[in-house]
């Protein structure tokens, strides 16, 4: 389960990401990960279409300030059209977002291949921007 | 399958302003199918709460529990471990299985998460098409198959009207079958299109809501 309960004015961003577009060579980043200006968790699925829309919700209602998901390019799903499926549900689980009032802003889906460590933190640290343009998460510390 | 759709969200925050200790209570038949009110959508519409009432001021606790029929007393019972604890439940039955829990715990408010909308088959991923408007007199024999009370747009029982599209399509929505010009190509390729020419006589709707809520009585399994 991800962690991101923690509290303080430091963003949060859990990094969901299909192991699949990391490069093989790449060590997988697993967990908290502290950074310059922000915290992140990264966790390691075995395809993107494995994200649900109560996960990705359950994840921002727990605090993380931002959720990103990455996923390969479409057309190059080894599990045929599991990439396309996140999208779909992504882009459901951002209009549940709208609704709540919450911004559909902190989920995004990123693609990439052979993707390293660097790319993945880089991907992160890019949420950055239109995260403080939303501000924090108001569930920060309710996470139950 | 009986479906049902979620209220709008702003519906629901409204009614649950107030409450501190939530069951959003699942069933597992029905409304899991038609992805609405199984495991997964409770699951979802939990945090989705938390965060809505979380911007309108209001800090909730969501529990949550999928039992496998709201329609059924021996599984509404399981949710009984769980009533101390909350002071409001939010059933995503359908009306059934709403009306089950708010009579197994009439000390708690139990809310509608859905509106139940129709008797309807899953037509292909993520769509669901009414079949049935459980209307107490059956006439799919004498129809070829086709329901014209729940599929026609005037339930109709001597169809076509005059508004069928050239393309078989009803006049309301060109996305909808006319079910008179199925219920003839059907005929057509049975060789049987003469049976179409009868008159139906109006129908007996006494048997399902007219005359009160419709019981069935079965002494041999009665206790």
């Amino acid at each position: 389960m991800v962690d991101v309960k923690q509290t303080g004015n430091t963003p949060r961003i859990v990094v969901v990401y299909c192991r699949n577009a990391v490069s093989s060579a790449a060590e997988l980043l697993e967990g908290p990960y502290t950074a310059k200006g922000y915290h992140a968790y990264f966790a390691a699925l075995p395809c993107s279409s494995k994200i649900e829309p109560s996960y990705l919700l359950k994840i921002i209602a727990d605090g993380a300030d931002g959720l990103l998901v990455v996923a390969c390019p479409e057309g190059h799903c080894r599990n045929l059209v599991g990439n396309v499926r996140a999208e779909k549900r992504i882009n459901y689980a951002r209009s549940l977002l709208n609704k709540a009032k919450m911004g559909a802003e902190r989920l995004t889906l990123e693609r990439g291949e052979n993707l390293t460590e660097k790319d993945l933190l880089a991907l992160a640290q890019s949420r950055l921007g239109p995260l403080k343009i939303l501000g924090p998460n108001p569930m920060k510390g309710d996470g139950k | 399958m009986i479906i049902a759709e979620w209220k709008p969200l702003p519906e629901l925050v409204e009614i649950l302003k107030g409450h501190t200790n939530v069951l959003v209570a699942g069933c597992a038949t029905c409304v899991a199918e038609c992805a609405a009110g199984g495991e997964r959508e409770v699951e979802t519409l939990a945090p989705l709460l938390k965060m809505a009432l979380k911007n309108e001021g209001c800090t909730i606790n969501v529990l949550t529990r999928t039992v496998e029929r709201q329609c059924e007393w021996e599984f509404v019972e399981e949710l009984a471990e769980m009533t101390p604890k909350v002071d409001a439940i939010v059933s995503l039955a359908c009306g059934i299985g709403i009306q089950a829990v708010a009579e197994r715990f009439p000390d708690l408010a139990v809310y509608p998460g859905v509106n139940t909308t129709a008797l309807a088959i899953r037509q292909e991923p993520g769509l669901w098409i009414a079949r049935c408007a459980a209307c107490g007199d059956c006439v799919l024999g004498e129809t070829f198959g086709f329901c014209p009370v729940a599929r026609c747009a005037k339930s109709l029982s001597n169809g076509p009207c005059g508004g069928t599209r050239k393309e078989g399509k009803c006049e309301i929505d060109e996305n909808i079958d006319c079910v008179w010009f199925q219920i003839y190509e059907r005929a057509k390729a049975r060789g049987k299109v003469e049976q179409l020419l009868k008159v139906r006589k109006p129908r007996n709707w006494s048997n399902s809501g007219h005359g009160g809520p419709k019981r069935v009585v079965r002494e041999d399994l009665r206790p």
